[in-house]
C-alpha cells in the first residue's frame, strides 16, 4: 500500500516523452510489458498545474520555479529483484551507447550504485537522467525539461520522497563547482 | 485505509473542474457503479478529525470530489480501458499521470484549463473513478504525505471510516454473491429432484 502512495506521489513530479533520447525510449519500451516493472509518466499538463500555485516563501517559490520548467519525469522501477546490479549495468550500457548523456555523477558502493547523467541543450540542461541499482531495487529515472539541479536537489530534500532522495547529491556536487 | 487516502491525496495533486465529463456521467448514471461517495468542502472537512491545518488548506478549492468504486461483474478491464479511450479521444481530455505496476494501473487526465480532472485506478481486481473538481494546494501534499506516514492511524480516523464503509460494502456484495450461488445451487438441485420425480412418476403412470 505504502508503495502506490510513494508512486502517486512520485507521479507529481513529470516530463514530456518526445523529448527523450532514443536510448531512454528503448531501454522504457524494453520493459514495456514487462508487470514486473513498475512504469511511472507524467506528463507536462501536469507540471504546468504548479505554475497556478501562489509561493508562501522564497523556498516554496524556488521550487515551484523548477517545477514549472519541467516537461515530465519517466520512471522505471523494479523492486526485491535478485538482479538489480545487472539490470543497473545493463541500463548504464544502453545510455553509453546513446553518446548524447553526459556522465555527471556516479557514486557505487557494495550495496549500491547510482550514476547520473544530464544531456544539455546548449548551455542549458534539457534531461537529468538517475539510474539506481542494488539492494534488491532498481530504478531508472528521468526528468527532462530545463534543469535546475540546485532546485531539484532543493525539491527533492523538501518532498522528502522515496527514491527521490538520490537526488540531494547533486546539491552537494554543484557546490564543488 | 491508505490506498483511500492516497486516492484522495493523488487526485489533489491536480486541478479543478467545472464541466462534468459525459463519459463520466454516464457511467454515474449507469449500474457500473457499486459504491459511490461524493464529497463537498463541508464533508471533506469532517474527515478531518484530527483538525490539520494542512489539509484544511490543501481542501480550500475543492468543489467536489466524487470517488466510485466500480462493480467488478459489469465494469471489466476492458470498460476500463474503453472509458479511457472514451475520455482521450470523445472529449479530448490528456493524460497527465500514468502508472502501472504489478498489474495494476492509474490514470489521471484533465483538460488545459478546465478545472476537473478524472482518475481511473485498478487495483487488484477492484476499479475506482474519481473526478475532482475545483483546486488543490499542491505544496501541502508533503506535509500530509509526511504526516500519514510516520503518525500513527488514529490521525487517519476520518478516512478509516470511509475505509471501513468500503470493506463492509465489500464483505456485504461478497456475501450477497456467496448467497446467489448458493440460491441458484439449491434452484439446480431442487430442479433435478423434480425432473426425477417427474420421470419416476410417469413410469409409474406408464406402467
Amino acid at each position: 500500500m505504502k508503495k502506490i502512495i510513494i508512486f502517486m506521489f512520485l507521479g507529481m513530479f513529470a516530463f514530456n516523452v518526445q523529448a527523450q533520447s532514443n536510448a531512454i525510449n528503448k531501454h522504457f519500451s524494453k520493459f514495456q510489458r514487462d508487470t514486473s516493472f513498475t512504469k511511472v509518466t507524467v506528463t507536462s499538463r501536469m507540471f504546468s498545474l504548479f505554475t497556478e500555485i501562489d509561493a508562501e516563501d522564497e523556498d516554496e517559490e524556488e521550487i515551484l520555479a523548477a517545477m514549472a520548467k519541467l516537461k515530465g519525469i519517466k520512471a522505471l522501477v523494479k523492486n526485491n529483484s535478485a538482479n538489480s546490479k545487472n539490470l543497473y549495468f545493463d541500463a548504464v550500457e544502453t545510455i553509453d551507447k546513446d553518446g548524447g548523456y553526459e556522465e555527471l555523477m556516479t557514486v557505487e558502493d557494495a550495496g549500491e550504485n547510482v550514476q547520473f547523467m544530464i544531456r544539455d541543450d546548449g548551455d542549458k540542461i534539457s534531461e537529468l537522467l538517475m539510474i539506481i541499482g542494488g539492494n534488491e531495487n532498481f530504478m531508472v529515472m528521468t526528468l527532462y525539461g530545463e534543469i535546475d539541479l540546485n532546485s531539484i536537489a532543493k525539491l527533492s530534500r523538501v518532498l522528502n520522497i522515496k527514491g527521490m532522495e538520490a537526488f540531494q547529491a547533486l546539491d552537494m556536487n554543484s557546490k564543488k563547482k | 485505509m491508505k490506498l483511500i487516502l492516497s486516492i484522495i491525496l493523488f487526485l489533489f495533486c491536480c486541478t479543478v473542474g467545472t464541466a462534468q465529463s459525459k463519459t463520466l456521467q454516464e457511467l454515474k448514471d449507469s449500474n457500473h457503479v457499486q459504491l459511490g461517495f461524493y464529497f463537498t468542502p463541508s464533508t471533506l472537512r469532517m474527515l478531518n478529525l484530527q483538525k490539520d491545518t494542512a489539509y484544511d488548506d490543501m481542501i480550500k478549492g475543492v468543489e467536489k470530489l466524487s470517488f466510485l468504486i466500480m462493480r467488478p461483474e459489469t465494469f471489466s478491464v476492458d470498460t476500463y480501458f474503453a472509458t479511457v479511450d472514451k475520455l482521450m479521444s470523445k472529449e479530448n481530455y490528456e493524460e497527465y499521470i500514468i502508472w502501472d505496476g504489478n498489474g495494476d494501473e492509474l490514470q489521471v487526465f484533465g483538460k488545459p484549463n478546465s478545472k476537473e480532472m478524472i482518475g481511473l485506478a485498478k487495483y487488484q481486481d477492484q476499479m475506482y473513478i474519481f473526478d475532482l473538481k475545483g483546486t488543490i494546494d499542491l505544496m501541502k501534499i508533503p506535509d500530509i504525505y509526511e504526516k500519514a506516514s510516520t503518525q500513527d492511524s488514529t490521525s487517519l480516523n476520518g478516512f478509516n471510516i470511509i475505509y471501513d464503509m468500503i470493506k463492509d460494502d465489500e464483505r456485504d456484495r461478497k456475501n450477497r454473491e456467496r448467497w446467489r450461488r448458493e440460491r441458484e445451487e439449491r434452484d439446480r438441485k431442487r430442479d433435478s429432484i423434480d425432473a426425477a420425480i417427474k420421470v419416476d412418476s410417469s413410469s409409474i403412470i406408464n406402467n
